[in-house]
């Protein structure tokens, strides 16, 4: 088999993998030595579904003695199987290197024998590259369950980042879909990375401030090695796979989060790539889900959000038609609307349509200006969602709607933009007629029509065409002009 | 002061001094001072970001307020509109730059370079602007670092528009410069950016590829950066021609394609997100959008690359190669000298005919990129999105 087929099936292999991340570490470029990193990472490329290519994203190898339900590598599987040799690997990421294909390297694997054997391999690769051919660059390791410590903290000498992976949000469902790997695997080496990469950070801290001298040395040493890890750690765990709420898993992320320090939590809406009983029977991926989730997560992360404020019992998933900022903004309009010239940061940055960039602009451009709409208008905020929430100076921007839940909700529901094509192009909207007759549905409670992904939606709790009205010009929902003609809904 | 001896229209009137230490303050309002000053007039410089200083600094000179300032080839003058021609004079612009850094700070002067080297055509009189108001005495020092956050100010929300787009465009090039290997060793990168930046994005790969001699070269402003593994140089007006590539840069074109296709996942296909991300005038420089070979001599090529040099020597024989290239020079310079990363702000030459040539050029590759087809599981699917989606 040539490299050329063995990079085209183990990077087939390695998409479902979610992180490509090539951010968390600013490492300047070295005399003599390939590469350098960005703390904010940079994206090379971007597939036809959108996603950006940081790094070269292969498998070391798909060979694997697991048999997890939702993996396309399986062991149950029949599939063509190859593994990397340390060299060849380390060569492609070389070239892709110096030609600006990549940031840097973002190796995962099956598991081919053990575990150690597996790692061992990895670790060869990343050698190679580091000591052999001097490369700076970023790379990302995933280290895999049932490792030996030793040898990730070897990994972790060698790479930027390292990755567990949570793979299921409950215990209950790793027991049950990927019974071979168990809680502890996941979570020990991921505390152990955590103490590790902050004892690692601690110890160069002191040592670059040259103040603190211990017995008998100084401890600068530890500069000329590389840090463990210094670009931290992040996980990632598949959505829609089990029957888990959205209020457990922004529970389990924002624990992550404080417990072991992880940079990033990534979710991965479920994506049947087999049959098996244990897995739901259905075609449909949770890809608005996915986003809401993600935005929650933004907001744990940037915009000094509890998780008991985005999320409680009483409704433990996430609205659909409505981003989370929003849905806590209606549920606290005593707190709105806020003066935008005098509101301190905290508070901006809890206004629907302003964001962390627009909060900062916001609070330099008012120190020597009384800044009006229009002025808002320039600085780049979402002044269409945020006029309802601000006065400016004294006078409240949203004039002509009335300033209540119903109202405010029929004005910032929308859609989430999936695109033209795909299968986020074509939903139901609840309340809608169809023009096909589809008498599954028309015996559900409710019909159910298709649309573009663009049209407006009507909010969840089915308003009455008074409110459609409202939604603004364009006509809830214009049927596709030409075919395919529409099949079942997928998510119902 | 004195005047600018190559330039016979300027006159020595003003005592105050731009580098910070003025002895005077700089004339505001109406023209004084002057009584030979024009109302209506427009400056012309060469294009170089020296010579939109030297107008800064004959604009203080004469106690006047030109309602244009323009690179000289690209303007068209206003209804009863004068002309002053402005001839560049690098002592006058480091002035300029010495007060700009003494009062608003590094920082401020590299918002207004990126502001400068931008290609909108009001850019001169944006940055003239600005200057003034930062170096007008109603503006403490103090405040003068902050300026730039004053953005409810329209001339200062006018150069933050223009050093946003210099900015988004440098990050461009760092994510879509894609170098080719050639023969002779020479890593060679074409690119379009829609502002003159290769200068300022230079140090970053120079950084970065430090042992690879590499040209990235500007087609839109016809501006060459050139890394020898020793210094950097700009070489403008200026056409390429380009060599035969490295025996085994076909291998690895081919493999990052491939790569492409396989690493797409068909059930989440959104094409115009990816457009989003990608704007569609970058497309034609990208290796991954170029098609893709139906036969491939994988063995062949596969052979050739193992025949080459290992990687550790490669920089030694891409030096050789540099060595070689200088003494048969491969480049046809107009000109040739030596620019630091601050005297490049390069007017684009292609007039509207070229432009809207290089339009549809680009839809053309657009819609063959992503015209939908149909897949064996029924989604529409483009020809760019390769084999994987349609196997």
């Amino acid at each position: 088999m040539d490299l050329m087929q063995k990079l085209e099936i183990l990077a087939d292999a390695a998409k479902y993998d979610v992180a490509c991340t090539s951010s968390g570490v600013q490492r300047s470029a070295q005399r003599g030595q390939l590469g350098s990193a960005r703390a904010a990472g940079c994206c090379h490329s971007f597939t036809p579904d959108g996603r950006c290519i940081s790094l070269l994203k292969v498998l070391m190898t798909n060979v694997c003695i697991y048999d997890c339900a939702y993996c396309a590598n399986r062991r149950s599987n029949e599939r063509e199987r190859c593994t990397f040799t340390p060299r060849e690997l380390a060569d492609l990421t070389m070239e892709f290197y110096r030609r600006n294909y990549i940031e840097g390297l973002f190796l995962s694997s099956g598991v081919l024998r053990t575990p150690d054997y597996t790692t061992e391999l990895m670790i060869r690769t990343l050698e190679i590259l580091r000591f052999q051919y001097r490369f700076n660059g970023y790379i990302h390791a995933k280290t895999v369950p049932g490792t030996a410590p030793e040898l990730i903290d070897r990994l972790a000498s060698l790479a930027d980042r390292l990755s567990v992976n949570l793979e299921l949000p409950s215990q209950e469902s790793l027991a049950l879909l990927a019974p071979q790997k168990s809680r502890q695997d996941i979570l020990s080496p991921m505390k152990r990375i955590a103490e590790c990469s902050q004892a690692s950070k601690e110890e160069r801290a002191l040592a670059r401030r040259r103040t603190t001298v211990y017995a008998g040395h100084t401890n600068t040493a530890c500069l000329k090695r590389r840090g463990y890890a210094p670009a931290g750690q992040s996980t990632q765990l598949i959505v829609g796979a089990t029957p888990e709420s959205d209020l457990h898993i922004l529970n389990l992320t924002a624990a992550l989060y404080r417990n072991v320090s992880l940079k990033r939590v990534f979710f991965s809406a479920y994506l049947p790539v087999n049959r098996d009983k244990r897995l739901p029977d259905t075609d449909a991926v949770q890809l608005d889900r996915e986003h809401r989730l993600y935005q929650a997560d933004w907001l744990l992360r940037f915009y000094r959000f509890d998780v008991t404020e985005l999320i409680d019992d009483a409704h433990p998933f996430l609205e659909t038609d409505i981003d989370p900022k929003a849905n806590w903004a209606l549920n606290h309009l005593d707190l709105f609307p806020v003066e935008v010239n005098t509101a301190p940061y905290e508070t901006l940055l809890r206004v629907p349509g302003i964001g962390v960039r627009g909060a900062k602009l916001i609070v330099g451009a008012r120190r020597t200006a009384m800044l009006r709409a229009d002025d808002l208008r320039k600085l780049g905020i979402a002044y269409k969602r945020a006029r309802y929430f601000l006065t400016c100076n004294g006078v409240w921007g949203g004039a002509g709607c009335t300033f209540s839940r119903e109202s405010l909700h029929a004005k910032l529901a929308s859609p989430i933009d999936g695109g033209a094509h795909g299968r986020r192009a074509d939903r139901p909207i609840p309340g809608q007629l169809s023009l096909f007759g589809n008498d599954d549905e028309a015996s559900a409670s409710q019909t159910v029509g298709y649309t573009t992904g663009r049209s407006p939606r009507l909010g969840a709790n089915g308003e009455a065409p008074a409110s459609q009205a409202e939604l603004g010009g364009k006509p809830a929902g214009q049927l596709r002009a030409s075919p395919p003609l529409p099949s079942l809904p997928r998510s119902a | 002061m004195h005047a600018s001896e190559s330039n016979p229209r300027t006159r020595s009137t003003g005592q105050f001094r731009l580098d910070g230490a003025s002895a005077e303050p700089p004339a505001t309002g109406s023209v004084t001072g002057n009584p030979l000053a024009l109302d209506n007039v427009a400056y012309l410089h060469d294009g170089t970001l020296e010579g939109l200083f030297s107008a800064v600094f004959e604009a203080y000179v004469r106690h006047e307020q030109p309602t244009d300032i323009a690179p000289e080839r690209r303007f068209r003058p206003r209804l009863g509109q004068s002309e002053l021609r402005i001839a560049t004079n690098t002592d006058h612009a480091k002035r300029v730059r010495r007060g700009i850094i003494a009062k608003g700070g590094n920082a401020t002067f590299r918002a207004v370079v990126r502001a400068a080297v931008s290609d909108d055509p009001s850019c001169g009189i944006v940055v003239f602007r600005f200057i003034r108001q930062l170096m007008s005495p109603s503006v403490t020092k103090r405040d003068a670092a902050r300026l730039r956050s004053r953005l409810a100010d329209p001339i200062v929300a006018d150069l933050h528009r223009l050093e946003h787009l210099t900015l988004s465009e440098e990050e461009n090039m760092r994510q879509f410069v894609r170098f080719v290997h050639w023969d002779n060793g020479i890593w060679f990168a074409r690119c379009n950016p829609a502002q003159s930046v290769v200068p300022l994005v230079m140090g970053y790969f120079v950084d970065r590829f430090n042992d690879q001699p590499f040209i990235i070269y500007d087609e839109n402003h016809r501006l060459a950066g050139v890394w020898d593994t020793t210094r950097t140089r700009f070489v403008r007006d200026v056409d390429v021609v380009e060599q035969d590539a490295a025996p085994d840069d076909a291998l690895y074109q081919e493999a990052w394609k491939r790569f492409y296709d396989a690493t797409s996942i068909d059930a989440r296909y959104h094409p115009e997100l990816r457009d989003h991300f990608i704007p569609v005038r970058l497309w034609r420089n990208l290796t991954e959008f170029k098609p893709r070979r139906t036969e491939f001599d994988y063995d062949g090529a596969l052979h050739r690359a193992s025949d080459g040099l290992p990687q550790s020597d490669r920089g030694k024989s891409a030096d050789a190669a540099l060595h070689d290239s200088e003494n048969r020079p491969d480049l046809r310079y107009s000109e040739k000298r030596a620019y630091d990363a601050l005297c490049s702000a390069e007017d684009r030459t292609d007039d509207a005919l070229r432009y809207s040539e290089k339009r549809a050029d680009d839809a053309r590759l657009y819609s063959e990129c992503s015209t939908p087809v149909p897949s064996h599981t029924g989604m529409k699917l483009s020809s760019a999105a390769g084999p994987s989606c349609q196997k």
